[in-house]
């Protein structure tokens, strides 16, 4: 009996059908209505408020992954079909994996409703699933995008822009982890861990992960670079130049979430516009990786 | 294993230069679908058949005229047996 394989996206239309009933249906948390200084019924208008950007941003990834694995199937038996099917399965594990927890926190909500005492639990499971995504999606995109510069023998790697890399990751680095310490130390440790735990198990597993984002994001630009063939190096630009932007869209989001996602002192008003302009980043790099992948699949049909 | 003649390197040479690492496959492609023989056998009158097709499939990947005719003309060099000095051999 042959087993039943859903297109990518048929998944997104499945998970945002999921992701709507359980937002919707489930009751929100007191907690926050009280933190946040909301009715019922203005936190579902935020909510849905929200899930339309998100749609359309978990839209674009799951587009993007289909054009991505569309383009790999065409190179089969060359030198790149590998480096592309794992870009595209780092992507595809990037379009599950920012759509998931969207699924499991409003389950863990319910549970925290209905027993506070498992507040810590759920805010723990959803750093680590967080973190988990990053972990895996960027770690493949990385291997992907390796094994894309080492299939071209011309492409070498640039001094300057390593220098410019390491200064960069440096200064996020720093800033990154003073800031999870800070709000630690002077908030109400929304981490819910001790400073060892959450250096050994968020803070430097965060910046590896993020690493390796930045590392698969300037091998694209590497590549984008010193790649051959004028109408080639055309369509490759847009998927690197989407690829850059989505993954510094993804680190920054996860800066942002990790670092101020349990201040309350700024305004909704404020969090609603970063929310969307963030959105709008993402959806941006999303829609030239899609774009340039398209054009890149052309090459190979005409 | 029988090697690839000179007339499909020097293919590859010219096509190289715009359709870079997708250029094998490319040059494949054409003589597959519009010659029905090996790519490694084709030779300098195959190149003259092929040329219309090919404009047709570049000019389907840009909008750029210049570029493609620019391209054409250094398949019809090959064709008539001119050798551009400039491609190197793989």
């Amino acid at each position: 009996m042959s087993g039943i394989k859903l297109s990518p996206m048929r998944w997104f239309a499945i998970l945002f059908v999921a992701v709507c009933i359980l937002t919707l249906a489930l009751p929100a948390d007191p907690q926050t209505l009280k933190t946040l200084h909301l009715s019922t019924t203005t936190y579902r208008i935020i909510i849905v408020c929200l899930l339309i950007p998100e749609a359309l941003l978990w839209y674009s990834v799951f587009y993007a992954y289909t054009k991505l694995q569309e383009y790999s199937r065409y190179l089969d038996g060359s030198k790149e079909h590998r480096a592309f099917q794992r870009i595209s399965l780092g992507m595809g594990a990037l379009a599950f994996g920012l759509v998931i927890p969207s699924v499991v926190s409003p389950l863990l909500n319910y549970v925290v409703i209905h027993n506070e005492g498992f507040r810590a639990t759920a805010n723990i499971i959803e750093h680590y699933l967080s973190l988990v995504v990053a972990l895996i999606s960027f770690s493949i995109l990385r291997g992907g995008s390796q094994q894309l510069i080492s299939s071209n023998r011309s492409i070498k790697g640039n001094l300057l822009g390593m220098r410019l890399f390491a200064i960069f990751f440096i200064v996020l680095a720093v800033f990154f982890s003073y800031t999870a310490i800070h709000t630690r130390r002077v908030g109400h440790n929304p981490y819910y861990m001790s400073l060892f735990p959450l250096m050994v198990t968020i803070i430097i597993p965060y910046l590896y992960a993020w690493f390796e984002g930045l590392i698969s994001a300037y091998n694209f630009r590497i590549y984008s670079k010193y790649v051959k063939g004028v109408l080639y190096k055309q369509a490759f630009f847009l998927l690197s130049l989407g690829m850059v932007i989505t993954v510094l869209g993804f680190i920054f989001v996860q800066f942002i979430t990790s670092t101020y996602g349990a201040r309350t002192d700024e305004s909704l008003g404020f969090i609603l516009v970063l929310v969307y302009l963030l959105l709008a980043i993402l959806i941006t790099g999303l829609g030239l990786m899609a774009w340039g992948t398209k054009k890149l699949k052309k090459i190979e049909e005409v | 294993m029988e090697q690839p003649n000179n007339v499909y390197w020097e293919l590859v040479g010219i096509t190289n230069r715009y359709l870079g690492p997708a250029t094998e496959r490319f040059i494949d492609r054409q003589v597959q679908n519009h010659l029905n023989k090996d790519s490694k056998d084709i030779t300098k009158k195959d190149v003259g058949e092929l040329t219309d097709w090919i404009r047709g499939a570049v000019s389907l990947l840009t909008d750029n005229e210049k570029l493609v005719e620019e391209y054409i003309d250094q398949l019809r060099h090959l064709s008539q047996g001119q050798r551009n000095p400039s491609i190197k051999r793989q």
